[in-house]
Formats: C-alpha cells, structure tokens, sequence
C-alpha cells in the first residue's frame, strides 16, 4: 500500500489541512515539518480513523473530535470528514504459476458529525464510510462487504500500531513503565499480528469448542455423570478464560493510554520546572532589578563626572595653554627686571614691631636713632603702598599662575574622556545584561505561572493512581488466567481418562479425536511458525539496530554493543563484550533505545513482507551527531514509504540526507504559538493548523519562528 | 583661596538664546537627562563658550540686550576661571594696565562668551549624537589636533 494523499476537515484543529506523500521510487521520504503541539498525533490519529474507525481512537474513541475553540463560538455541532487515497498493488495469476503485478488506486472517505463535548451525550453520530475504486470510466464504489477486506489486506489493522506509531510509543515494547509481562505481551502481539497467527489461534480456540461439543455428544450418549460435570467444568473455565482475557486486554490498552498520558503530563512538568521554581525566580527578578536600578544610578553619576569635562579646569588649561604660557613668560620678565614690587611692605611693617632690626640695629622708639630708623621704616612703607595697583594685580596673577602647567591639560583631558567614557560604557553594557536577565526571567516566570504546576502534579497523581488500580487488575486477571488454564489442563487430561473409559466404537469418539488432533497440529503450526519466524525477525532486528549505531557487532572487540536479539521469551535483548546481557530501557542511552525498538518495527515490517508505510512522529528526538544520520538513513533505506513528522530541532544535522531522499517536504505551524514562538502574526481567523510549503532550509511568513534558548 | 576681583558683578548672556542655553543646563529648568542637558549650572554653560571662544579665536561681542546669569561670585567656587580669565585678558589683550580694571576684564570675558555662544549651541544642536557627547567630541578632535600639531 501507498499512501498517496490525506485531506481532514474539522478533526480537532486540523480544520482544513491537505497531506501529500511522496511515491518517487528514488526518493521515497515525505518530511513533514512541525513543531511540538502542531497536530502531529493528531494526524496519525485522523488517518488512523479514517481506515479502522472509532474504535481506534484514544480511549476507545471516546476522544472528542470537537475542535476546541469552536465551542467558545457558540458552535454546537461541526462534520467532520477525513478522505484517503491510496494505491495497492494486486499480483494476478497468469497460470503456470506466473503473475502479474498491477496497481489499483482507491479513495476512502469516512466522515461523521461531531457535537460539542457534553456530560452525557453521545459525541459522535452518522458515522459513515465508503471506499471508491478508480478506474478508467471513473470512480466505482466499492461493496461495504468487500470494504474491510481491501483494507486489511492494503494496511491489517492489528498492525496499525507498527506502521503508525511515534518515537515515545515505538518504546513501549523496552520502556521502564511497563512490567516484563506487559513488554512481552506487546512484542508478542506484534509478531502474532503480523504473521497473522491470530487466525490459526482462532482455529485452534474454535478445534477447542468442537472438541468440546464432540465430548458432550460422547456424555450425553453414555449419561456419565463424571463426564457431564467434567465437561461442564471444562465449559466453565473456558468461558471464564475468555472473559478475563477480554478484561486483561482491556487493562492492558487502558494501562497504555493512561501511561502515555502520565508521560505527557511528566514531559509538561519537567518542561515548567526546567524553567525554575516559581520562588527563585521572584528573587532572581527582584535581584535584577535590584542590579539595574544600581546600576543606572552608577552610570548616571558617572555621566555627570564626564559633564564635568565639558567646562572643567583641565579643558580650560589645555584651550588656554597658550595664552597661560605667554603671560607667565610676559610676567616673569617683568619678575626679573624687579617691575613687579618686592613683597617687602610685609617685612617693613614686622620691622615696625620689632625694637631690633634684623642686622641688630637699635628700632626702639626710645632712642633718637631708633626714631630715626622707624621714620625711614614708615616712610618706604608709604612708598611701597602707593604702587601701581597694576604692578599688584600682575603680582597677583604672577604667583597664582607661576605654579600652573598647562602643558598638562589636554593629555589629562583626553586621558580622563577615554576612561570615563570606557567605565560608562561598561556600566551601559551592565545595565542591558541585566535587564536581558531581567526579561528572560520575567519570560520563565509568566510560563511557570501559566504552566500550573500544581493542577499538572494534581493530574499526575490521579493518573498514577488509575495505573496502579489497572495493573492491579491486569495481574489479577493474569493470576486468574494462569490458574484456570492450569485447572483447565488436570480437567482435560480427567475427561480424558473416562472418554477412554467409554465406548470406543461410539462415532462421536471418532469425531473427538480427530478434532483434537486437528487442535493439537494447528497448535504445533502456531507454535512453529512463531520461533521460525521470531527468529527471522530477530535476526533482522540485529541487522537494523547494528547498522543504526554503526557497530560492527562481535567483531569489534572496543564496541560497547556487539548484539541485539529477540529471545524465545519475546524480550528484547541487547548484548555488549562477552554475551554480557545489557537491559535495554536501562543501560542504553535515549538514542540506542530510540534505535533498537525502530530497528524492531522494521524488522518486523520486512518479514511481514507487507509492503505499507511507516508513518512515524519524532523518530529522531534525543538524537544527535552520527546515531542520528544513521537511524535516518537506514529508516529511509528499510521502509518502503516513509512518512516522518519532524521537529525543527530534529532536522538540525540531516538537512542533507533530507536534501537527497526526500521526495516532499512541508511544514505545519499552530498559530497559538504567536507570539511566544512565532515571529509574524498568523493572518487565520481562528485556531487551526495550517500547511506552507517551505521545506526543511526555509522558512516564510507563516512558519518562521522565534530562536530560544530557554535555558 | 584666590580673591574673586570679580565679586561685585554679574556674569549675563544674551536674551536671545535664553531659553536654549537654559535647555542645556540641569539647574534651567531644562531636560533631566545629563546627555540632553550637558552642563550642571548656566555658569558652567557660560564658561565653555569663553573657551570656544578663545580656542576659535573669535572677537568679543559686546552685547545689551542681556539677562542677569548670576552674580560673579560664583566664580569662587571655581577659582582656576579668575586666573585663566585674567591670563586670557592680558594674553590677547596685551593690556598690562587693564589687568587692574576688573569691570574691564570681566567685560571682555563676557564679550567672549557672547560670541562663543553660537558655536556652542551649534555644537550642541548636532542631532546625529546627544548634545553631551556633541561637545566631548567636539573638544577631543580639536585637542587631538592640537596634540598632533604640537608634536609635529
């Protein structure tokens, strides 16, 4: 089968969305670009309901199709429709053991009417679905009787979980969550649906009622009480084992659902507290701005120190150094040539207090030649204060500038405008680191507050709870089923004692035994047909997943992982140096583990030989570097179409090898996701997925997003 | 500290750019920002455009219609301006005599204020850059210059 188009309408926010894959034998890979939260699952699921129907929806189909924002506009009901197209190819009998292949295309449309989600009500009703044969007068529509049959001979639908499946659930066959039980069981199923034992264990269960009927016929002829109650016994167990089997199965997809959920709800809360604590990002906030408040008060005082520059003494020096020069020449000349007066009217007037001069001469005024000295003393006194008030200003002048040098201005100047100018800049480039930490913080707080950590915690819990309560009564009714299989064994083996002790010649004896031989080879098929081909697809799966991580398996003795393997038990086991048995959801990293459950899928695929495509969500997450190219190349290499959605950071590194396979490539984008991670209003009218054909190395207006480094 | 010969007067500027070098000052009432308003006082404002002046080398403009800055003693507070002022009168003046007039002196820094003013606030006006960092620039070219044309 190939899927050749998908066109949905109205399934939750894909209200208008066209998908096209590519059928280019040389390149084979369609590439669907989307972010987290674009409607990836749910595409998958559209298709997915498109071929099988509710029953196939999370929950059992009680998934609501409502899209969400419909309901806030007053809408009560919407159609919904989701139409396939898709080619088979038929291999035709020509005789002689020869065949022809030819290829037959079909449309399948399934469409219902969805109402808006109500405590009571019945979602969904008109579900309707037809499938439509292309030929070359035009479209036929197929019978509804043959319907079923096309489609589960194009994609089974007990393998849809194989072909439609996404990197987390693909590893629900390894996963920690799950009980060994509950991985065998899955691995189990996956091989029994796709070699199709399912059938011959239907054969084997209905060889068991003709047994059983046949052993009745035997009891009633003979009237043996002993018979009678054995066989109603026998009756009864089987009944009993029936209707466990039915609960553990349920239990079983319940306990899947519910784990995929807890996963998702987990993935949330890491995702918020990743962002950190509400509590520390307050003080982380309140110390930001703390930071910029000091900071910008620093750079403004710093500002007004280097105003200070724009009239200050060192520019005035160095504007005026000419000027200074000249007028302390001019004024020393005149210092020199005695124009300038002695500072002598000082010295005069401490002469005048003194009754001695200096040289010891007699000042009293006691003596005549004291009086004498002190008249003369006065008199220059008189002389000297009569200057030239001129001659006192240049004095003046003289000694205050004398001492000045003003050949040291402008390097001082432009010394001191380059540091402070380089301390305001740096104090500039503190402020801006910190009110980008600022913002990033405020950004981290608004998603804590708007992620709701304790409503998701809330919701954890519950869903932990709900686990526990259905594994508990999944490994009640495994207990049950053990047992009564057991009880049901010593029954049989007792009706068989007294049937022997019955008439031999009675026909109905005949008839029982030849059953129960039929019951016994058609168990011996199962039971061949399951470790024949286990082991093929064992044997492939260690081909894959080697190829994947590129190991050269045993014969490198360094390599870490030399062997995979699918044991007779349907564990999946990975092996290092020596046979040393690692365990897969333990001591592997995210991206081997990622490989080995891919190299399953596609082990099994290639047994199955049906040829279908893989439509796979985010195979490549927690890959990188080589692993990454390598599981990329050899999924394109091993699946016949493969269908891979793609996350933005998923494509980092393979841009290449999606340059060379890739035969389609585009991109969807969740308008709600302006404008925290969209760069450009989206022009939609409301909330809906929407398709642009930008590959995986551009981007347009409609898809280009924001870079983050949220961390 | 220094006598200020200049105390009994007053330091004036033009009406005319009254409200424009206002807007350059923190204290005139102008912008709150340091980069729009480089100066802290209108003294201050005052005093660079003597210095323009002087480096321009342009005459003194004598000027009437003028409003009262600030008395002169405020130059007290910067006492370097009385000594440059004074050795910037008797350096282009060459009038050792004047040098006692102090109404004399202090007149021809006001002259040559008035006629650094327009440069000034040419300078200031630029709007490629802040005001601020108009008349930095503007000062480290022309020292860089005079640097380079001393050294040479």
């Amino acid at each position: 089968m190939k899927l050749l188009e998908a066109t949905i309408k109205n399934f939750r926010l894909l209200k208008e969305l066209t998908l096209d894959f590519s059928v280019d034998p040389e390149k084979p890979l369609t590439v669907i670009r989307a972010a987290n939260e674009t409607g990836k699952t749910t595409c998958q699921n559209a298709l997915m309901w498109c071929l099988y129907g509710s029953k196939v929806l999370p929950r059992k189909g009680e998934y609501s199709l409502f899209p969400s924002d419909a309901s806030a506009r007053g809408e009560k009901r919407v159609e919904v429709s989701v139409e396939i197209r898709f080619e088979v190819e038929h291999a035709t009998g020509l005789g002689k053991g020869r065949h022809q292949l030819s290829t037959q295309r079909y449309h399948l449309i399934r469409s219902c009417v969805e109402n808006a989600p109500k405590e009571g009500t019945k979602p969904r009703h008109s579900e309707v679905r037809a499938l439509w044969r292309s030929g070359l007068t035009g479209d036929v529509k197929v019978p509804d009787l043959e319907v079923d049959e096309i489609i589960e001979g194009a994609l089974p639908e007990s393998l849809k979980d194989v072909y439609f499946t996404d990197g987390d659930s693909a590893m629900s066959f390894i996963e920690a969550a799950a009980s060994q039980s509950i991985k065998r069981q899955r691995v189990t199923n996956a091989i029994e649906a796709l070699l199709g034992l399912t059938t011959l264990e239907k054969t084997v269960s209905h060889l068991g009622a003709v047994v059983a009927r046949f052993s009745q016929e035997i009891d009633n002829k003979n009237y043996a009480k002993e018979l009678e109650i054995l066989n109603d016994r026998i009756n009864g167990l089987q009944e009993d084992i029936e209707d466990w089997k039915a609960k553990r199965e349920e239990a079983e997809l319940n306990i899947a659902e519910v784990t995929r959920e807890h996963a998702l709800v987990e993935s949330k809360i890491e995702e918020a507290l990743l962002r950190g604590d509400k509590e520390k990002l307050v003080k982380k906030k309140a110390h930001a701005e703390q930071n910029i408040s000091r900071l910008s008060e620093n750079a403004k005082q710093q500002l007004k120190v280097i105003s200070s520059l724009a009239s200050g003494e060192e520019l005035s020096l160095a504007i005026l150094e000419g000027a200074i020069v000249k007028v302390k020449d001019n004024l020393n000349k005149r210092n020199q040539s005695k124009q300038l007066p002695k500072v002598n009217v000082p010295i005069l007037e401490e002469l005048l207090d003194r009754d001695s001069c200096f040289c010891g001469s007699d000042l009293t005024a006691d003596s005549v030649e004291g009086r004498s000295r002190r008249s003369k003393i006065s008199g220059a006194i008189e002389k000297s204060r009569a200057s030239d008030l001129v001659q006192e200003s240049a004095s003046s002048l003289f000694y205050r500038i004398r001492s000045v040098d003003p050949a040291v201005g402008a390097p001082r100047w432009i010394s001191r405008y380059s540091e402070m100018h380089l301390s305001y800049s740096q104090l500039l480039s503190s402020v801006a680191m910190s009110e980008r930490e600022l913002q990033e913080v405020e950004e981290d707080l608004s998603t804590v507050q708007a992620s709701h950590v304790p409503e998701l915690r809330d919701q954890r819990s519950k869903l932990l709870a709900e686990l526990q309560k259905l594994r508990s009564d999944e490994g009640t009714h495994s207990s049950r089923i053990h047992e009564a299989t057991e009880r049901l064994k010593d029954a049989d083996r007792e009706r068989e004692v007294v049937r022997k002790k019955l008439g031999k010649t009675n026909t109905s004896t005949i008839n029982y035994d030849l059953a129960k031989d039929a019951q016994v080879v058609f168990s011996t098929i199962i039971d061949r047909l399951r470790h024949e081909e286990l082991k093929k697809v064992s044997v492939e799966m260690n081909r894959i997943f080697l190829s994947m991580i590129g190991s050269e398996g045993e014969k490198s003795q360094f390599g870490l992982i030399q062997s995979a393997e699918l044991t007779d038990e349907f564990d999946i086991m990975v092996y290092g140096p020596d046979k040393h048995r690692l365990n897969p959801d333990q001591d592997l990293n995210g991206a081997s583990r990622r490989a080995i459950t891919l190299s399953f899928i596609l082990a099994l695929t290639k047994i199955s030989e049906v040829e279908a495509p893989n439509i796979i969500d985010t195979p490549l997450g927690m890959m990188s570097g080589y692993v990454k190219q390598s599981v990329l190349i050899n999924t394109i290499k091993e699946g016949s179409q493969v269908v891979l959605f793609l996350t933005h950071d998923e494509i980092k590194g393979v841009e290449e090898i999606l340059d060379r396979h890739a035969g389609r490539v585009f991109t969807l984008t969740n308008p709600a996701h302006y404008p925290k991670m969209l760069l450009n209003k989206p022009e939609v009218p409301d909330s809906r997925v929407v398709r642009c054909e930008c590959n995986h190395r551009c981007s347009c207006n409609v898809c280009e997003r924001k870079s983050m480094e949220l961390v | 500290m220094t006598e200020n010969p200049f105390s009994s007067f007053n330091i004036e500027m033009p009406k005319k750019y009254d409200d424009q070098i206002k807007n350059y000052c923190m204290t005139g009432g102008g912008s709150k920002s340091r980069e729009q308003s480089p100066f802290e006082r209108q003294v201050d404002f005052w005093y660079s455009a003597f210095l323009l002046a002087v480096k321009y080398k342009l005459a003194p403009a004598p000027e009437k219609d003028t409003y009262n800055v600030t008395p002169a003693t405020i130059l007290s507070t910067d006492s370097y301006r009385i000594t440059h002022i004074q050795a910037a009168y008797l350096a282009i003046t060459e009038d050792f005599e004047g040098l006692a007039e102090n109404k004399k002196v202090l007149d021809f820094a006001l002259g040559m204020a008035n006629a650094g003013i327009p440069k000034l606030l040419q300078i200031l006006s630029d709007t490629d850059q802040k005001p601020l960092w108009n008349i930095l620039d503007e000062v480290e070219g022309g020292l860089s210059d005079h640097g380079k044309a001393t050294s040479t």
